[in-house]
């Protein structure tokens, strides 16, 4: 199975900023429709959440731990963008956030096929997704693609 | 499924605050005691609830705390596994927050750190350079339902023939970071005990710790006369699309994950013996799991309750230590109890005080931030 990756570049100012930018930029696109229990979402990534693990962190160090910024405790996550993805995309299959900074698309393409026959999946959105922090500015090089059973 | 493709647990490792071996801490798990207590460190640096759950005998460098955890709960499952070196190892690992000390020193400017090489990903790549039969990893960075899904992807592997020997298991050290974020999201006990389940609830209890078990194909233990200590039958997940944090109200997605496991594997209701909730305390979460189980199992629901009350909640190794007591629940064919739990608000069996009884298949649930629902079967060999 050929993987044919769409490649997706853009800077902001959080992680949960980037995932909406993301999302908002790929749903603008009308090839594709998801199936609830029988779609599912992969990502890849080596750093997600990281970014926001920090900034939480100095947040918390400014304010004192009792009054850190809430709103960004979710995305310290690493699966936060992929779940954002899931309620935007109403994806209700499973649902994996995969710590790598290479995507093994031979894996991927078998996990898929396992999960397809398991859970009569239709297809799965993939997404690569590596963050950056340039010129002070926090920027996501991703790359993602749409899996059909 | 034929049982040239069945699943057998061989090892078990774990470390937490009950123990840092399988024997003294399933011994504590089914006494009174807990692993909670109060923490001066976190009053000093001003948190607002100071009760956790931490390792303490356990000298570790800070920054490599998940990675020595990790080290010392597979050394314990290989060498109950005894598998040998010459066999294809691959390693399956669940952590929600990875080395979070690393992003806190980052964060205090102390040093200069690549983030990566802290997260699941760092961990692993240190675990595979310690054990060279390792050919290839997995991390899964699903939140608290994390070790459910190594286990899924190291079942999935074998039963593929991939490897033959897969480590599998979860791991989260302490996290000020996950400390102050679930305070701020309400999530943690203002008492500072949890009571999964019970009408006065409020709230969870934050751990640390790893757990590790060794999988093989049951052909590949017998053959090398290996102990089959259980069986791993099946891993359902599901997504609940819902909320960042919250569970969905009508517990769909778990309902879910029940009858697809229970489906799948021709199982009736009554055949489940016991299920080692997720049962974090928290009245959101307790409630819509409590839902579930109602749901799916109406009158002949099997024994439910959590070990959260003893070792706090364990993040991405809370699914692989409750793992290993499903596994351990089996072998010595008793049920832990759920200790705190004094007033019934759900129609469930909860057991208050250990149980011998026959337990035979076991259903190891969690659950995560990102509306994640997960469930492990487990089942006794012969």
């Amino acid at each position: 199975m050929e993987l044919n990756w769409n490649t997706y570049q853009a800077t902001g100012k959080t992680e949960a900023d980037l995932a909406a930018d993301f999302v908002d930029a790929i749903g603008g696109k009308q090839d594709f429709e998801f199936f609830g229990n029988q779609s599912a979402v992969y990502f890849i990534s080596s750093n997600s959440g990281t970014f926001s693990s920090i900034a939480f962190w100095e947040n918390a160090l400014e304010h004192s731990p009792r009054f850190a910024n809430p709103g960004i405790f979710p995305w310290t996550l690493a699966n936060a963008t992929s779940g954002y993805i899931a309620r935007k995309f109403s994806i209700t299959g499973p649902n994996y956030t995969i710590v790598d900074n290479t995507v093994d698309e031979a894996q991927l393409v078998s996990s898929f096929k396992t999960d397809a026959l398991k859970y009569a999946l239709k297809n799965a959105i993939c997404v690569h997704w590596e963050l950056k922090v340039e010129n002070h500015q926090l920027s996501v090089h991703a790359r993602w693609c749409i899996l059909l059973a | 499924m034929p049982t040239t493709n069945k699943i057998a647990v061989t090892g078990l490792g774990v470390v937490c605050s009950l123990g840092n071996n399988i024997q003294d801490f399933w011994n504590a798990l089914l006494n009174d005691s807990s692993g909670i207590k109060n923490w001066e460190d976190l009053e000093h640096a001003d948190f607002k609830y100071i009760h956790a759950s931490r390792v303490e005998n356990m000298a570790c460098d800070p920054l490599q705390r998940g990675f020595e955890f990790s080290v010392s709960a597979i050394e314990q499952a290989i060498q109950q596994a005894n598998c040998s070196s010459i066999e294809k190892w691959g390693l399956f690992l669940g952590t929600t927050m990875g080395e979070s000390a690393a992003f806190e020193a980052m964060a205090e400017k102390k040093q200069t750190l690549i983030p990566e090489a802290y997260t699941g990903f760092g961990i692993c790549k240190r675990l595979m350079k310690k054990y060279p039969a390792m050919h290839n990893f997995q991390c899964f960075a699903t939140a608290c339902a994390a070790g459910n899904y190594a286990l899924k992807a190291g079942m999935d592997a074998l039963q593929k023939g991939e490897i033959s020997i897969a480590i599998v298991g979860g791991v989260d050290p302490f996290s000020k970071i996950a400390m102050t974020g679930f305070s701020r999201s309400r999530a943690m006990s203002p008492s500072g005990i949890c009571k999964p389940f019970d009408a006065n609830r409020d709230g969870m209890i934050l751990g640390e710790g790893a757990g590790f078990l060794v999988l093989e194909k049951v052909e590949n233990a017998t053959k090398r006369k290996a102990n089959i200590l259980a069986v791993l039958d099946d891993c359902a997940l599901s997504c609940d699309a819902y909320h960042p944090t919250a569970p969905k109200p009508d517990a769909s997605g778990i309902i879910n994950c029940f009858q697809h496991i229970l489906e799948s594997n021709n199982l009736k209701h009554s055949e489940i013996d016991w299920i080692s909730a997720h049962g974090t305390g928290t009245k959101l979460s307790d409630q819509s799991e409590a839902q579930a189980i109602t749901k799916v199992f109406h009158k002949q629901q099997p024994y439910v309750s959590s070990i959260k009350p003893k070792i706090g909640h364990t993040l991405g190794a809370a699914t692989a230590i409750e793992a290993i007591v499903s596994v351990l629940s089996i072998q010595q064919q008793t049920i832990p109890h759920t200790l705190n739990y004094t007033n019934a608000e759900f129609d469930i069996r909860i057991p208050k005080k250990p149980i011998l009884t026959k337990v035979d298949k076991v259903l190891n649930c969690g659950y995560a931030f990102g509306g994640l629902n997960s469930i492990t079967l487990f089942s006794s060999w012969n």
